[in-house]
């Protein structure tokens, strides 16, 4: 694994926008960056990051196995009781599933480790999937990479077989919250996946989902929604006033609400209980959100997102600190394991599975140790 | 020698996204297909199941009304595909559906011999399920082609067919008088 500095394809902000990438630059600063890649060994991909992805997503499944049966569990997880019969059926009924993504720590040695799980609402689809896709090709066709390079990507080949062979309830409606760019462009991307295979489907902004005399959710021509694809956390809907409809409700979702079990940072302790030791895991444990963090290790939230309400304290007793809107939630402890430094840059590795096969990794750099939402998507290689 | 698998995509391509429908494709291959007129067609065929010929007849339908051409009045409409050969749909006027084009979901036959893994793996079985209207143009009666007007095959059965001509299109535009008869005008004269 190796940091490879590139010269940008001229014109490509241009093409980004020409196919629906308006968020490439966030916040004035650049989010999609090709002026370096990564560059892997077909062994790293396979040996070290394809099969522990794979791995860790059965170690996963049997959790969840687990917790649908085990109050006691479910209890852990922080996860209200009213709501367990609609985790439980979801799960039982093998509603399906279409991806998620694993965070990783890699340097091109040793194992991967796992820093999070991403069951439920992952971001940075697209650029994985499509754009880092369309970088490739065409700096081959440019003759600026060799032909012989490839990448670990075929989520959007995935996706489309998922679309096409999945017994869905149709159509598929796809939910995002209406004001938001880069959710909205995930979800137009979704669209264009379904409708490539031939799956009907609609937009529907989150905040236009209605309920009928029957307690039904419909859209916005009050016609029944058969599936729901939401990009928008199960925690958030279960908290907010239509949740009281989901009990009866004969819509299916995308993801279905079992992923709760796995969006929550509660669920890395529970994993290295039942696997203490497992290389691929960092050990981790519940923690009191009031007491003092020990050197060493790094306290989170049960659910935050893009690093939000992390807690550093570093072996040198240095502290980090993201501030956030989660505080409020009890936490997990993990052993603190620094992000691999590339020329000054801190490199997170995402590892998407649909269903349950691993089928490609995404790569974010931050110039600080806890990746958040402006760090910069950087495309990858293989190449032997 | 076989090429070495690829660990990325096939293909990358948008329909409805952004402003220009988008296609790449890492190498041109060609693909295993089946052309049917009709349903009992594909059901004597025996390749696929009775209830497979049956969903791919009818998401093909549902299909042609997306991305079959479309004119603004049925003269027009029938100007390019003959008398009582279109309908309207959604405001608009489209051709019947005279066949669909299926991914043959046979194991090729080289693929056969190297390992029994293939056909149900990895990329042997995805995207099997859909189906692409097929159309016949009043001037070269007979020959089945594909929404883009690419000629497929004047026989039912096995065919070997670019593979984009199996993908999605996007999403049909009206297209004025004759704006579809001409290439298979030319094509029939050649």
């Amino acid at each position: 694994m190796q940091r490879m500095r590139s010269v940008e394809r001229p014109g490509w902000r241009q093409l980004a926008e020409q196919l629906g990438f308006g968020f490439h630059t966030m916040y004035g600063a650049p989010y999609w960056d090709e002026t370096a890649y990564y560059q892997f060994t077909l062994a790293q991909i396979e040996r070290d990051l394809e099969a522990p992805t794979e791995a860790i997503h059965q170690m996963a499944m049997a959790l969840v196995e687990e917790a649908v049966r085990d109050e006691a569990l479910l209890i852990q997880l922080g996860i209200p009781s009213a709501h367990w019969d609609l985790l439980r059926e979801s799960w039982q009924r093998r509603d399906p599933a279409m991806y998620a993504r694993l965070d990783l720590a890699y340097d091109g040695h040793g194992p991967a480790k796992l820093y999070e799980l991403n069951y439920d609402t992952p971001t940075s689809l697209y650029e994985s999937a499509f754009f880092q896709w369309v970088w490739l090709e065409q700096m081959q066709r440019a003759g600026a990479l060799p032909a012989a390079a490839d990448q670990f990507n075929s989520i959007q080949d995935r996706l489309e077989a998922f679309f096409a062979e999945t017994a869905l309830r149709l159509p598929v409606h796809f939910a995002a919250i209406g004001d938001n760019e880069e959710d909205c462009g995930t979800v137009a991307y979704l669209r264009d996946i379904a409708t490539q295979a031939r799956c009907p489907n609609r937009f529907l902004p989150i905040e236009q989902i209605g309920v009928d005399s029957d307690g039904q959710f419909v859209d916005e021509q009050d016609e029944r929604i058969a599936t729901l694809f939401k990009l928008y956390p199960w925690e958030d809907l279960l908290q907010e006033p239509f949740a009281e409809h989901l009990h009866q409700s004969q819509t299916r979702f995308i993801e279905p609400p079992w992923k709760l079990i796995l969006s929550n940072k509660a669920a890395l302790a529970l994993l290295w209980q039942r696997h203490p030791g497992h290389p691929n895991l960092l050990p981790t444990y519940f923690d009191e959100a009031s007491s003092t963090l020990p050197a060493g290790w790094v306290r989170k939230p049960f659910f935050s997102r893009e690093g939000a309400n992390v807690q550093a304290h570093l072996p040198d007793g240095r502290l980090l600190q993201v501030d956030g809107p989660y505080g409020h939630y009890p936490c997990i402890r993990q052993a603190w394991h620094p992000a691999p430094c590339f020329d000054g840059n801190y490199t997170v590795l995402g590892s998407w599975l649909v269903g349950d096969v691993a089928c490609g990794i995404g790569i974010r750099e931050d110039a600080s140790h806890i990746t958040q939402d402006l760090s910069r998507f950087l495309p990858h290689i293989i190449l032997d | 020698m076989a090429d070495k698998p690829m660990k990325r995509s096939r293909k990358a391509s948008l329909v409805l996204m952004g402003t220009v429908p988008f296609l790449l494709a890492a190498c041109e291959n060609s693909e295993r297909a089946l052309v049917y007129r009709t349903v009992s067609e594909c059901q004597r065929d025996q390749v696929l199941t009775s209830e497979e010929c049956e969903t791919r007849f009818t998401r093909a339908g549902y299909e042609s009304e997306r991305v079959a051409p479309r004119y603004r009045t049925q003269q027009d409409c029938e100007a390019d595909f003959g008398p009582q050969q279109c309908q309207s749909s959604s405001g608009y006027f489209i051709p019947l559906m005279r066949g669909v084009l299926v991914k043959d979901p046979r194991p090729a036959p080289d693929e056969d011999e190297q390992s029994g893994a293939g056909g149900g793996g990895g990329g042997g079985g995805y995207y099997s399920s859909v189906a692409q209207p097929l159309y016949e143009s009043r001037d070269d009666k007979g020959v089945l082609r594909t929404p883009d007007n690419d000629k497929v095959s004047r026989l039912s059965g096995p065919v070997e067919v670019k593979e984009s001509y199996l993908q999605a299109k996007p999403t049909a535009r009206v297209v004025s008088r004759g704006g579809f008869g001409r290439a298979a005008a030319a094509r029939a004269g050649g």
